[in-house]
């Protein structure tokens, strides 16, 4: 299933030249590529029904057929590039050449190698595909020379070849053989081996098995040492003399398929030819949502929104018809992406949910299931490739770069990417702009960024001379304020692989790509266009007109009420049970830490005292050497995506977090406490254990209370961190709120104040509470305390 | 009876007792004496094994408690120990200082429990201190209330290390009294103290310690009277000048 993949991503790096594609050549004056082939010489290409057609097949031209495999899906290829339609007629093989030169047909793709005879009369292409050639004999089971294993054991031996190829050429090569005349067809020769009338008959190797494996009658044997002529070895295009440019042109779009690409469309059609890989299309036919993605009728896409117009955030009261909510939170999301998925997700009879996640969390959380696919102006570039499947481009963004960059700059009246010389201008992190500037001439490259908003910052700061993105951002992000322009950069050459944005699935979701490759296509390009001038105008609704920076923050408080508190609740909550769970689990990590192995203690007991130690110190040493976020992001995308919710998965990470730090803080209180308590429990008769409970940790949680109550304040703080898994809490909405009209500062305004409060009350409130809690050892405020628990329960 | 052979402690390198010998019979006082770092409470806490010795053996009641088979935790709370420092529970008030081990180790019930408690409260002279948090207790009440704590187990031995020397002068007297009542009572005593007075009126016999080794073990009137040995002379002149 994997290359059907490999075929549509393909196709939509093709499509990316489309704009251009303006050239234009005599073949394809009337936008029709029409192809001639004898389409039966399976893997190249071979002739099925209507019913069996795979997604690659192609119609015959006045035929109810269908005509596959590696020649079809080539053509089909460079029909796509070449923005025509692929019509393909099926001829004789030896009548292709005739026709290619009536112009019955604009080129010959049929599994043709340019022999020196052919070249005389009609232009080749660069070979399409190598097949690095052995030649086989195709036998009869039931044939004399059924068991030959080399070319020495066919003495005396009927042996034909197909009619126009180089085969016939090659069988005076073959000691003792009885050429038999050339047959018109691979047919006749398999109907005449099947038989009898002839021995059997020479072909490629690629040919052979395919041919073999039809009939259960049919074998084969390679014959690695017949040597070939190097002007057979491969299969090219024939063209009519005289079609030089096309030919190039075809040459760049050959030659822009990479072998191993065409090694797995081979295998395709091989398995094509087979029939095997009809069977598994038609499973996946039969069962509509047998995709995994959509077991549970939802479709879950995850996207940063925070990349207007693809994506962006707004709150409920500004919610326009196409905003969805976002999952877990009090804001809604919306923009292109969103339209599109909503689309998709009807057509898939599923219902959206919008999860919001950091650009470059997204494709973990693809991979995690957490999310069934990626929609947030993502392109599908090489390197993402080989982590997911990609759809065809939702949106071709006829791709522009522009340079955002300070009014008051140098650089502020640029005219194009020459006028860059010396700026230091940076870029998104996990996007592709990064790599294309160093293609902007003299530019000192900056290390790319975490998001959009800190490029805003830095560049409004002068920080940096600017930074690189894609047109429509660029727009949108310098509209937002007055100090920022953009400066087009248009003559920047761009890889085809970055010019559109497409969907991320899992790796191994072919069938499902296919169906939303089937959607988008029904959503026509100026359909995609009003949809993106739609979400334009929306994104630029959101932007508050700037006022004074007060007045700024006031307004982004009130409409994002509902989301600060949210976060405030989620982070509250965290910090609170991250202590209170961090203590237990750091009370079980220090009285595995503190194990003293006694000379009395049995063996057993001596290996398991050390295991405890051991495990302990290797415990605390990881956490405490590795940064929270990091263990957020393994955890999460580890192991716990698929089971948990971020926000549960938040409270476990904070707790086994801080466990480590509280485990090192209780083990130096233990240390404080006096001998002499120990050593009084033990006189008594108390067992090690008993005085632990009963005396050392309720002194050991007293003494330490102040560095607890300080831990949870550290945590009110670090649970910001959690905010790379999709946690909901208070940074976690900042970032969306400020995201609504790129007002990062004045959302980070709000959320430091926040924690600034939070912070300064409770630790207030914490001493208070530490003051009489330490006081309190008079036995009457006790009871006092005992009393008005009793009454408050009542 | 409590049974010391050959006892032999060191501290790294440093021999702290040296091959001790010793019998504490039934219902005897026995009180040792000597000057600091002479081991003699290394001694008293080998007894209850809070302290191992290198080697040796000790018996209680017959029972060797080192090598032998014995649950040392039953033991322990069969002699009751009274420290310099009292170490009464810092998290506790008094009553639960008293009755933590009785539930714990005794498994008596918490009712049971403070029912002997506050008679042994009673007898030290605390009973009305039964809710006060332990801090903040004066030092003789402190040590007062670590021995009712110790009794409470209703121990056959009583271990005391130094219970006096870290009070104030004038609440030593107080404690003194209350050891001084139970000595009378017949309970089997091992009393570790500086305080030669006491020592010489309550003992059955009187031990000199000195450089981990017994040097002298007789009868108090010949130990504060008539001392044999040069170095229990010199330490008793010393003490007793003023």
């Amino acid at each position: 299933m994997k290359k059907i993949i490999t075929v549509m991503i393909l196709m939509i790096s093709l499509i990316g030249f489309n704009f251009n594609a303006s050239e234009t050549y005599t073949q394809i004056e009337d936008g029709v590529l029409t192809i001639g082939t004898d389409c039966a010489y399976a893997p190249y290409a071979f002739t099925t029904t209507e019913e069996n057609a795979s997604n690659t097949a192609v119609k015959i031209a006045d035929s109810g057929a269908y005509c596959d495999g590696y020649d079809v899906m080539l053509a089909s290829q460079i029909a796509d590039e070449l923005g025509v339609e692929l019509e393909i007629k099926v001829i004789s093989f030896d009548g292709l050449t005739p026709a290619l030169n009536s112009g019955q047909i604009d080129m010959i793709i049929a599994g043709m190698s340019a022999t020196p005879d052919r070249a005389k009369e009609i232009d080749f292409t660069t070979n399409y595909y190598n097949s690095e050639i052995i030649m086989s004999i195709v036998m009869g089971k039931d044939s004399p020379f059924a068991e030959a294993k080399t070319i020495n054991d066919f003495e005396g031996a009927e042996i034909s070849s197909q009619l126009g190829t180089f085969h016939s050429d090659l069988l005076t090569e073959v000691p003792g053989v009885t050429v038999v005349n050339a047959m018109e067809s691979v047919d006749t020769l398999l109907q005449a081996t099947e038989s009898g009338t002839i021995d059997g008959y020479m072909t490629e190797t690629d040919a052979a098995e395919a041919q073999a494996k039809s009939s259960d009658k049919l074998t084969y044997v390679d014959l690695p040492d017949l040597e070939i002529p190097a002007e057979f070895t491969g299969v090219s295009i024939g063209l009519k003399k005289g079609s030089g440019d096309f030919v190039e042109k075809l040459n760049t779009i050959i030659n822009g398929i990479s072998d191993e690409t065409k090694d797995t469309m081979m295998e395709e059609a091989e398995l094509k030819a087979e029939g095997k890989f009809v069977e598994a299309e038609d499973k996946s036919a039969e069962t509509e949502s047998a995709y995994p993605q959509l077991e549970d009728g939802v479709f879950t896409i995850g996207t940063d929104c925070a990349y207007a117009p693809y994506a962006f955030t707004t709150t409920e009261a500004n919610a326009s018809n196409t905003a969805v909510q976002i999952a877990d939170s009090s804001a809604y999301c919306d923009g292109y992406d969103i339209m599109i998925a909503s689309k998709i997700a009807e057509q898939l009879d599923a219902t959206l949910e919008v999860k919001v996640i950091s650009f470059d969390g997204l494709i973990p959380a693809v991979n995690s299931g957490q999310i069934d696919a990626i929609i947030a102006g993502m392109s599908a570039t090489p390197d993402r490739k080989n982590e997911l499947d990609f759809t065809s481009n939702y949106y071709d963004s006829n791709l522009l770069m522009a340079i955002v960059t300070n009014t008051n700059s140098e650089y502020a009246d640029a005219k194009g990417k020459d006028d860059f010389i010396g700026a230091e201008i940076s870029s998104q992190l996990g996007t592709f702009h990064g790599d294309l500037l160093p293609d902007v001439p003299g530019v000192n490259v900056v290390s790319p960024m975490e998001s959009v908003d800190v490029l805003m910052q830095a560049t409004k700061a002068e920080t940096i001379d600017g930074y690189i993105t894609e047109e429509e951002a660029a727009v949108s992000q310098a509209g937002s304020s007055e100090d920022l322009t953009y400066i087009l950069l248009e003559d920047l050459d761009i890889d085809p692989g970055f010019s559109g944005v497409a969907l991320g699935l899992k790796k191994g979701s072919e069938g499902l790509v296919t169906e939303i490759d089937g959607i988008l296509t029904d959503i026509s390009d100026a359909e995609r266009e009003q949809l993106m001038a739609e979400a334009n105008s929306k994104a630029n609704g959101e932007y508050v007109e700037e006022t004074s920076f007060l007045g700024d923050v006031w307004n982004l408080l009130v409409s994002n009420k509902a989301l600060y508190i949210e976060g405030l609740k989620t982070t509250l909550v965290l910090a609170l049970f991250g202590t209170v769970f961090g203590t237990l689990v750091g009370f079980v990590i220090v009285s595995l830490r503190i194990q003293e192995v006694h000379y009395k203690d049995k063996p057993v007991v001596k290996v398991l005292k050390k295991f405890a130690n051991w495990f302990a110190i290797v415990y605390i040493d990881i956490i405490r050497g590795t940064p929270m976020m990091v263990q957020a992001m393994l955890f999460f995308y580890g192991i716990a995506a698929n089971i948990m919710e971020p926000n549960t998965a938040g409270v476990i990470i904070i707790s086994f977090n801080t466990a480590a730090y509280i485990a090192e803080i209780l083990r130096s209180g233990i240390n404080a406490i006096d001998p002499g308590q120990m050593e009084a429990g033990r006189s008594l008769g108390l067992t090690n254990n008993q005085a632990f409970v009963s005396i050392i940790v309720p002194q050991t949680l007293k003494n330490t209370l102040p560095a607890l109550a300080n831990e949870l304040i550290v945590n009110i703080k670090d649970s910001s961190v959690l905010s790379v898994i999709a946690v909901s809490e208070l940074f976690y909405a900042t970032k969306q709120a400020a995201s609504t009209g790129y007002q990062y500062t004045e959302s980070y305004f709000i959320s430091a104040a926040i924690y600034l409060v939070l912070t300064i009350t409770l630790t207030r409130v914490l001493n208070i509470v530490m003051r009489k809690l330490l006081k309190s050892e008079n036995t009457e405020e006790m009871m006092n305390l005992q009393n008005i628990e009793e009454a408050v329960k009542l | 009876m409590i049974k010391v052979e050959n006892i032999k402690k060191y501290f790294g390198n440093k021999m702290v007792l040296d091959d001790i010998n010793l019998e504490i019979e039934d219902g005897k006082v026995v009180t040792i004496i000597g000057p600091s770092g002479s081991g003699k409470s290394t001694l008293l806490r080998c007894m209850n094994l809070l302290e191992e010795p290198t080697s040796g053996e000790v018996y209680v009641d017959g029972q060797a408690i080192i090598g032998g088979d014995v649950n040392i935790n039953l033991v322990r709370s069969q002699m009751g120990m009274v420290f310099q420092h009292f170490n009464l529970f810092e998290n506790l008030n008094v009553l639960e200082n008293c009755v933590l081990a009785q539930i714990k180790v005794l498994k008596k019930s918490k009712q049971e429990a403070e029912q002997t408690a506050l008679e042994y409260l009673a007898n030290v002279g605390l009973s009305e201190f039964k809710n006060t948090k332990v801090s903040s207790l004066s030092g003789g009440q402190k040590q007062r209330v670590a021995i009712a704590r110790a009794l409470c187990m209703n121990p056959k031995y009583m271990l005391f290390d130094e219970p006096t020397s870290a009070l104030d002068p004038e609440v030593v007297g107080d404690v003194l009294e209350v050891i001084k009542d139970l000595a009378k009572s017949g309970m089997t005593m091992v009393v570790v103290t500086h305080e030669m007075g006491f020592a010489k009126e309550v003992s059955d016999r009187v031990i000199f310690m000195d450089k981990g080794l017994i040097v002298e073990d007789t009868d108090p009137q010949t130990m504060f009277t008539n001392p044999k040995h040069e170095r229990t002379q010199e330490f008793l002149k010393r003490v007793l000048a003023y």
